[in-house]
C-alpha cells in the first residue's frame, strides 16, 4: 500500500524539538519526506535530526524562535535552501499557562498569544510564496481547547481557538491556488508540556497522567506518536479534498 | 425598567453596533459609561444616553486605558454590571499581505483589550457576586471568509475567550457570552469596502447575497440580543456563542 507517503516532498515542522513537534517530524520523516526540524533547542533538535537519520531518514536542524518575524523567514528559506522546495508546514509551536482571567499576568497572556497565535501568522505568512509553487498543506496544531474551553486556561483556550479560525480564514483564502489548511485538535498528550503543567499545579507526573486519563472518556492520555498520524494524513495527497477542518485527536472529548 | 440600578461599560461606543448598544442599555434604565477613540462622535452618543450617561475617550489598545475606563466606570457609578467589549478593527487582507502592524492592531484591539477590560471587570463582579460580560465576537469567529485572516483569528480567539471565562467564573454569579454576528450596516463595513476596493452599495449587495435572509444585520437586532444576554432571562446562559447572521452559518 502506496498511502500516506510523502515521497520528494519537504516539510517544515515548527516546535520540533520535543513533544508533538518531534513526534510530527518523525512520522513525516518515516513517510518519505525530508524534514526541517525547527526549534529554540539546539540540543534537543539536534537530538531528534540524529534520531530520523539513524531510521534511514533525511532532516536538518534549523534554529527558530516564532516570535521572531526574521527567524520564521529564515526557518523558510533555509527548508527550501537545503532541500529546493516546500510542500508542507506544522505549526506545533506552542506554550501552556494556566489560569483564570483575575489569576493572568499580562506577561503570561501577551506570551501565550505571541507563540501559540501570532507565531502561527508569522510562519504561514512567510510559507505561503513557496507552498503557492507546487500547492502544499499547512497543519496548525489546535487544541480539543480550539473547540470547548477548560477551566483556569483562559489564555491557551483563547490563543487556541485563533488557531482554528485562522486556519479556516487561510483554507478560504488559498483553496484555488492548491494550498489546504487544517487544524489537528488534540486532547491531553504526554508530552513536556503536560509535564510542565503538573509541575506548576504541583501534582508529579504520574498522577497527573492518572488524573488527565480518567478525565477523558477512552480512559488514558493520548501519544504525540498518536497527533502526528492525523498530522501525516492531513499533510498527505490522500487528504487531497481536505481543507479548512479541525480534526480531533481527543480520545473522546469533542464528543462529550 | 429592566436595568433599573445598573451600571454598564460600553466600548466602540461612538459608533455602530457599540453606540446601539449604549442607547438601548440607557433607554431600558441602565447608567452607562460609552467609550471610544472619537470624541466627536463620543459626544453624540452621550447626547443620546440622557442624564445617566458619561463618555471617556480613549484606545482601548493602550492597556493603562482599559484599566483606568473600568476605575472611571466605578468611580462615576459606584459599581460595574455590565461589560460589554465592543471595540474591534478589520483589515480586509489575506495572511500573505497583513503587515506586522495590521495583524497587531487586530490583536491589541479584538484580543487583549478584550483580556485586560474583562480582567478588572472581573475582580468588581466577583466581589459584588454577580455581572454579566458580553464580548462582540462575529461569524467571522465561527467559519472562515476570505481576505479577513487577522479578524477571524481574533474573533476565533475571543469565542474560546468567553467559553473559558464562563466556566472560571459560572459559580461566581458572572455570566460571560458572545454574539456572533455577520456584516451589520456600520461604518465598520464602509472601512471594509473601502479596503476591498468596491463601492459601498455594491459590498453592501454582494454581502446581503451571502445571507440566507437577503440582507445585512442592523445595529438595532444586535443590541436587542445584548439586551437579552444582560436580562435575567438568559440567567441560564453563560459561555455560549450566540449567532446573529440571518442564516449564514446553517449552511
Amino acid at each position: 500500500m502506496n498511502a500516506f507517503r510523502l515521497e520528494g516532498r519537504v516539510a517544515l515542522v515548527t516546535g520540533a524539538t520535543s513533544g508533538i513537534g518531534a513526534a510530527c517530524a518523525e512520522v513525516l520523516a518515516e513517510a518519505g519526506a525530508a524534514v526541517v526540524v525547527a526549534g529554540r533547542s539546539v540540543q534537543r533538535g539536534q537530538a531528534v535530526v540524529e534520531g530520523i537519520a539513524r531510521a534511514g531518514g533525511r532532516a536538518r536542524f534549523q534554529p527558530l524562535d516564532v516570535s521572531d518575524d526574521a527567524s520564521c523567514r529564515a526557518a523558510v528559506q533555509a527548508a527550501t535552501t537545503a532541500f529546493g522546495r516546500l510542500d508542507i508546514v506544522v505549526n506545533s509551536a506552542g506554550i501552556g499557562a494556566g489560569g483564570a482571567v483575575l489569576d493572568t499576568t499580562d506577561e503570561d497572556w501577551l506570551a501565550v498569544l505571541e507563540t501559540n497565535l501570532t507565531g502561527v501568522f508569522r510562519m504561514c505568512r512567510a510559507a505561503v510564496p513557496p507552498l503557492r509553487a507546487g500547492g502544499g498543506a499547512i497543519v496548525n496544531i489546535g487544541s480539543d481547547w480550539s473547540l470547548f474551553a477548560g477551566a483556569g486556561a483562559a489564555a491557551y483556550c483563547t490563543s487556541k481557538g485563533g488557531v482554528l479560525l485562522l486556519t479556516k480564514a487561510m483554507a478560504q483564502d488559498h483553496a484555488r491556488e492548491g494550498i489546504r489548511v487544517n487544524c489537528v485538535c488534540p486532547a491531553e498528550i504526554d508530552t513536556p508540556m503536560l509535564a510542565t503543567t503538573a509541575d506548576r499545579h504541583g501534582v508529579d507526573h504520574a498522577e497527573a497522567l492518572a488524573r488527565y486519563a480518567e478525565a477523558l472518556p477512552v480512559g488514558r492520555v493520548g501519544t504525540p506518536r498518536e497527533v502526528a498520524y492525523a498530522v501525516l494524513y492531513l499533510a498527505s495527497d490522500e487528504a487531497r479534498f481536505i481543507t479548512g477542518i479541525a480534526l480531533p485527536v481527543d480520545g473522546g472529548s469533542t464528543s462529550r | 425598567m429592566g436595568l433599573d440600578g445598573k451600571v454598564a461599560l460600553v466600548t466602540g461606543a461612538t459608533s455602530g453596533s457599540g453606540a446601539a448598544i449604549a442607547r438601548a442599555f440607557a433607554a431600558s434604565g441602565a447608567r452607562v459609561m460609552a467609550s471610544g477613540r472619537d470624541a466627536a462622535r463620543g459626544r453624540a452618543t452621550l447626547a443620546s444616553l440622557g442624564a445617566a450617561g458619561a463618555f471617556l475617550g480613549g484606545d482601548v489598545a493602550d492597556r493603562a486605558f482599559c484599566d483606568r475606563l473600568v476605575a472611571a466606570t466605578v468611580e462615576r457609578f459606584g459599581t460595574l454590571d455590565i461589560l460589554v467589549n465592543n471595540a474591534g478593527v478589520a483589515f480586509r487582507q489575506p495572511v500573505e499581505t497583513t503587515t506586522d502592524e495590521q495583524w497587531n492592531e487586530t490583536m491589541a484591539v479584538n484580543v487583549h483589550a478584550v483580556f485586560f477590560l474583562s480582567r478588572a471587570a472581573l475582580g468588581v463582579m466577583k466581589a459584588k457576586g454577580s455581572g454579566v460580560v458580553i464580548n462582540i465576537a462575529s461569524d467571522a469567529g465561527v467559519i472562515g471568509t476570505p481576505k479577513l485572516a487577522a479578524y477571524c483569528a481574533s474573533k476565533g480567539a475571543i469565542i474560546q475567550f468567553t467559553r473559558a471565562a464562563a466556566l472560571d467564573h459560572a459559580k461566581d454569579g458572572i455570566r460571560v457570552n458572545a454574539i456572533c454576528p455577520t456584516n451589520i450596516d456600520t461604518p465598520m463595513i464602509e472601512g471594509e469596502a473601502r479596503q476591498l476596493g468596491v463601492d459601498l452599495a455594491t459590498y453592501r449587495r454582494e454581502s446581503a447575497a451571502c445571507v440566507p435572509m437577503g440582507r445585512v444585520g442592523t445595529v438595532d437586532e444586535v443590541a436587542d440580543m445584548a439586551l437579552f444576554l444582560v436580562s435575567d432571562r438568559s440567567r441560564f446562559v453563560t459561555g455560549a456563542a450566540l449567532l446573529l447572521d440571518g442564516g449564514v452559518t446553517a449552511g
